[in-house]
């Protein structure tokens, strides 16, 4: 899958010409990391999820100790992308969440898995994955569910400054944690621009969809984290309210 | 808390979160992170959690399970843990209370994976005092016989009850009680809450913690007893045939009877009172 376009549109908007060619190099390889957490009790070890894009016959192969809801991911992350519009790369795609050893539980690996392909394959850029981390398990139609076990996970998260993008249905729990980046979204695409929106670049979504934006997902009401002005007093007594973001 | 059926165990149970303040932020985000973790949706607040799982409770449930899921003990955690019929929960699940309850965290080990979860709870407990559940009944309603009797207690094993510092023993309500005025005027929840709020306060200026985590050194630095208030708890030891743990737990309940009364040192009748409050060991000696 090749997209020059993209790469010059990335080149116009100025900036950094090493980082320029540094994501040449990176996307060259059609290669991707996004970041998530395992659920582990209350701990909640870091989960790279790599996806690599390879020439050969369709195949889209998962690894790295998947559960069944894990290994089910596959169908409900290739349905979302199809319906939000994007295309799926036609190559063979192989995904590993890594560490491999920890088994993997649960439908959040879903969001970064989607955008692992869309990275991967050069639909958004991939430059600021080292600073957030994705959650989110997706419906067939491209729309984020709410997850179960996720606070340990944003609160790991956020104590070591990275941007969290999550459900908007999980923003009650994401409340509760002290100085965290929120980002809250409610479908696949609006996550995408998420990822793209610090850089400016325009992450290509179809003029069809563009147009039918539902009015219903429009509201969506910062929640401020209620326990924050206590929690800390030497630090700011009060973390930015969430960004949301919808369609 | 051992009563007749009808005696108002459960209900004076479910007061207990009333009466205890409200919970830090810190504490209510860790609260919430076990709940998160046992796949709940967390509550919002600072209420501290009550549960009360019923008596079919496997041990996985009450203690946490192979995925690594907080049990009761943990979601419990900074609250009230309410078993209802205590004698009939397994015995393998009552026996599993014992480390948790002396050191407050919960230590999963399964297969290659090990967890620590904490369940630092008010445990309370409720049961008949007999398998029929009127043992002692002034009209002599019970039919057990002395074996029954002892049979049932003894599910309950001995290092168990030691664990427990307050023994109530309920008796059915008096039926002029019932309807009668003087109770609508009794004490609420809320002026209770304010008194236990006060003797919570004393305690953490005393030292830095409440009384029933002292160690056994900072027991002998805080309650401290006169002379006659050490013969009368020399005696109740020697009576009831209290153990070297059960003698701190009565000294912590003797200092908490104080620290509600306001008094800076521990009085004869707090220590009568806290001894009083161990009716297993009165019933089993």
């Amino acid at each position: 899958v090749t997209n020059h376009k993209e790469v010059s549109a990335d080149k116009a908007t100025g900036g950094n010409k090493a980082a320029t060619a540094h994501e040449a190099a990176q996307t060259h390889e059609h290669l991707s990391t996004v970041l998530s957490r395992a659920p582990l009790g209350l701990a909640a070890p870091q989960v790279r999820v790599e996806v690599h894009l390879g020439t050969g016959l369709p195949a889209f192969a998962l690894v790295g100790l998947p559960e069944a809801v894990v290994r089910e991911s596959k169908e409900r992350v290739r349905s979302a992308l199809m319906t939000g519009g994007f295309d799926f790369p036609s190559g063979r795609i192989t995904v590993n969440l890594s560490p491999a050893d920890l088994p993997k539980e649960g439908g959040r690996f879903d969001l970064p898995i989607a955008i692992g392909i869309l990275a991967a394959s050069r639909k958004i850029p991939a430059r600021a994955f080292e600073r957030r981390e994705f959650y989110g398990e997706l419906s067939l139609g491209g729309e984020l569910r709410q997850l179960p076990k996720l606070l340990p996970a944003l609160i790991e998260g956020s104590r070591l400054g990275r941007e969290l993008i999550l459900p908007s249905a999980n923003a009650l729990e994401a409340g509760l944690v002290p100085h965290a980046k929120l980002k809250l979204v409610t479908c696949v695409r609006c996550s995408t621009r998420s990822a793209a929106k610090r850089h400016g670049l325009p992450v290509r979504t179809p003029r069809t969809l563009r147009t039918r934006r539902s009015r219903g997902t429009r509201r969506q009401t910062p929640i401020l984290p209620r326990f924050a002005a206590n929690s800390r007093p030497s630090a700011p007594s009060r973390s930015p309210p969430p960004e949301s973001m919808d369609c | 808390m051992v009563g007749p059926p009808g005696a108002g165990k459960t209900l004076l149970a479910q007061r207990l979160p009333g009466l205890l303040p409200a919970l830090t932020p810190l504490e209510s985000l860790e609260v919430a992170c076990l709940e998160s973790a046992a796949g709940q949706r967390p509550r919002l607040g600072g209420r501290r959690p009550f549960r009360s799982p019923q008596h079919t409770a496997s041990i996985a449930a009450l203690i946490g399970g192979s995925t690594l899921k907080p049990g009761e003990l943990s979601l419990a955690h900074l609250g009230v843990l309410f078993l209802d019929e205590f004698p009939e929960f397994p015995r393998n699940a009552l026996e599993a209370l014992r480390e948790p309850l002396e050191s407050g965290v919960v230590k999963l080990t399964r297969l290659k994976r090990t967890c620590e979860f904490p369940a630092r709870f008010q445990l309370v407990a409720a049961m008949n005092p007999c398998p029929c559940g009127y043992a002692g009944d002034p009209r002599g309603r019970c039919h057990c016989t002395a074996e029954q009797v002892t049979r049932y207690r003894q599910r309950i094993s001995g290092p168990l009850i030691d664990r427990i510092d307050i023994h109530v023993e309920l008796t059915a309500l008096p039926v002029e009680h019932l309807f009668d005025d003087a109770c609508a005027e009794s004490e609420n929840s809320a002026a209770v809450a304010l008194r236990v709020a006060a003797a919570r306060q004393v305690q953490m200026q005393r030292q830095r913690k409440f009384n029933a985590r002292l160690t056994p050194a900072e027991v002998t630095q805080f309650c401290g007893l006169r002379r006659p208030s050490r013969a009368l708890l020399s005696a109740a030891i020697v009576r009831l045939g209290l153990s070297a743990r059960a003698c701190h737990g009565v000294l912590k309940l003797a200092r908490t009877c104080a620290d509600l009364a306001g008094e800076p040192e521990i009085r004869s009748n707090d220590v009568a009172e806290a001894v009083q409050l161990r009716a297993l060991d009165k019933l089993n000696s």
